[in-house]
């Protein structure tokens, strides 16, 4: 393989060359209790499809910017919804468009308004996947073939990004002999998290007992390792950074990184071999350069978390610990809001809302500026922010910073 | 009568695989010219790109890498519990497979030596032969 080359001289020149300056998403526990007698939304009864959602939470992001729908030059639309469909029901004829998750977009809306193509862009996102019924494992496991694993298996019974990550987790174990009480605590403590947060959708605490005695779903992963499966909307706008001088006290995009690693993915290899601790190297290389930042000047922090063990694979792999030592890291309150590192503040996948990698960025954006001042919420005078996003094979990061 | 078990992704290369199946020949890719042994079957080499490739018979030999247990029912053709494990052919690949019925997530443990066997199926392909691991000797 062609060795890689981190260009950092053309990578720090984007450094805060764009800023997030208005945030927004839907309701997500009414979108949650959509369903018949305010139950949770079942197949088919969802108030609201994957558009209204994106415009819902683009109409806020918008207001919260003090900027109108005319502003907006550039869209990266996420989630099952169309670029095509999206423009048109958003009425936005953007002059550069693209689809993505939302680190994704973030690094392309970066690269697009460096490059002089647009200068303000909306990144939205909505999916009614709960009352879509979209189904993450079994017969209907979404995706099909474009990633061979979640369905190559099936034959054999074994399905489902769960199944895989619990396979990674129970390999953690064995290498290093991490176990389940030690991973309870990353459900416990984003758990926590939610139960400040009025728009998380699982609020009600619980301990590490109740952790090791909720089911199993695939073993060793159990109930509360799972993030959560439901409706919402999320947007947010970067903008050219010599032009946020709005309402809101801009969010700087002070680092990005970006590393694939899906040679022998349908095997595991990766996972189970790897860790993906290469891909979170290389990413590592391009972030912290780029930002002038390094682990300890990371004051608030966000995992993807479709499930519990993302955050103990990327601690260790962006080097908060060391690999192996994961497990003993996250005790402690460690990951909690007050400890060293405060992990998914506002509840992340597993408990506020399972909005694939787009609802951590609102929660990063508040708390660098500090809009939860005056709460236990708040993580006292962040300044510094990283999102990393390890899922499948692809392997992001960005580090925000307040600006001033 | 054969056991129906949740369907097979076919195409082409996986077509192949499943001929040599059917003889129980457990054999996968061997590229014409590299000599990566490549998992699942594809038309290609993924480190050369050459096209050129012949099957290889593995040995059918290998050892417990990862495992879990199913205690949620996905597929009607599985009943919960039912393990997954991940094991290391002699040869390099990682082979995800089931055990036969007898066998526990219990009876594993990480480097265990665990041997190939087939276990009868069906689905709408048609009736075949299942590659599948259990522990070596038992
Ligand atoms: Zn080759």
């Amino acid at each position: 393989m062609a060795s890689r080359v981190v260009e950092h001289d053309r990578l720090k020149k984007l450094k805060d060359t764009v800023a997030v300056v208005g945030v927004g998403e839907s309701d997500y526990v009414g979108d949650y209790r959509s369903g018949a007698k305010g139950n949770a939304a079942e197949k088919g009864s969802g108030a609201l499809n994957s558009y209204q959602l994106a415009a819902i939470a683009l109409k806020r992001a918008l207001d919260d910017a003090g900027l109108t729908k005319d502003d907006i030059d550039g869209l990266v639309v996420g989630g099952p919804m169309s670029t095509e469909r999206t423009c048109e029901v958003l009425g936005i004829n953007a002059s550069w468009c693209v689809s993505g998750d939302a680190p994704r977009g973030i690094i392309a809306a970066t690269q697009a308004i460096n490059a002089g193509l647009c200068h303000t862009v909306a990144l939205v996102y909505g999916n009614a996947q709960r009352s879509m019924n979209t189904q993450y494992g079994g017969p209907q496991a979404m995706g099909g073939d474009g990633i061979l694993s979640y369905v190559y298996y099936a034959p054999w019974g074994m399905t489902s990004q769960g199944g895989l990550y619990s396979m990674m987790f129970r390999r953690h174990q064995l290498v290093y002999g991490t176990t389940e009480e030690q991973l309870g605590a990353v459900s416990v403590a984003f758990r926590k998290h939610a139960s400040m947060n009025p728009n998380a959708i699982m609020k009600e605490r619980f301990t590490i007992e109740d952790y090791m005695n909720s089911r199993y779903i695939s073993e060793p992963f159990h109930l509360f390792d799972y993030c959560l499966i439901n409706d919402g909307g999320v947007a947010f706008i970067i903008q050219r950074r010599d032009m946020a001088n709005g309402k809101q006290i801009p969010i700087n995009v002070s680092g990005i990184g970006w590393s694939e690693m899906d040679i022998d993915s349908t095997q595991l290899r990766p996972r189970l071999k790897d860790f993906y601790l290469p891909a979170h190297h290389a990413v590592r290389e391009q972030v912290y350069p780029m930002s002038g930042m390094t682990p300890k000047d990371i004051d608030v922090y966000a995992t993807y978390d479709s499930f519990s063990t993302h955050l103990l694979f990327s601690l260790e792999g962006f080097g908060f610990c060391e690999p192996g030592e994961g497990g003993a890291f996250i005790q402690d309150g460690r990951i909690e809001i007050g400890g060293e590192i405060p992990c998914n503040t506002s509840g992340g996948m597993l408990s506020e809302s399972y909005m694939q990698s787009w609802n951590h960025q609102p929660e990063l954006v508040r708390q660098l500026r500090r809009q939860y001042e005056g709460t236990e919420r708040q993580v006292a005078g962040a300044e510094v922010g990283q999102y990393v996003h390890d899922v499948a094979g692809k392997c992001l990061s960005v580090v925000y910073t307040r600006g001033n | 009568m054969a056991t129906t078990r949740p369907v097979r992704v076919m195409d082409p290369f996986a077509r192949e695989f499943w001929e040599y199946a059917e003889k129980k020949e457990f054999r996968m890719q061997k590229c014409g010219e590299c000599n990566k042994l490549r998992w699942p079957a594809a038309a290609v080499c993924d480190k050369c790109l050459s096209a050129e490739y012949s099957w290889e018979p593995l040995s059918g030999k290998g050892q417990v890498l990862s495992w879990i247990v199913f205690h949620r029912q996905y597929f009607p053709e599985y009943p919960a519990p039912h393990p997954a494990v991940a094991v290391e052919l002699a040869e390099g690949p990682i082979f995800v497979c089931c055990m036969p019925d007898e066998f526990q997530g219990s009876d594993l443990s990480d480097a265990l030596p665990m041997e190939l066997t087939w276990l009868d199926a069906e689905d709408r392909f048609g009736e075949y032969h299942l590659p599948v691991f259990k522990p070596a000797g038992k």
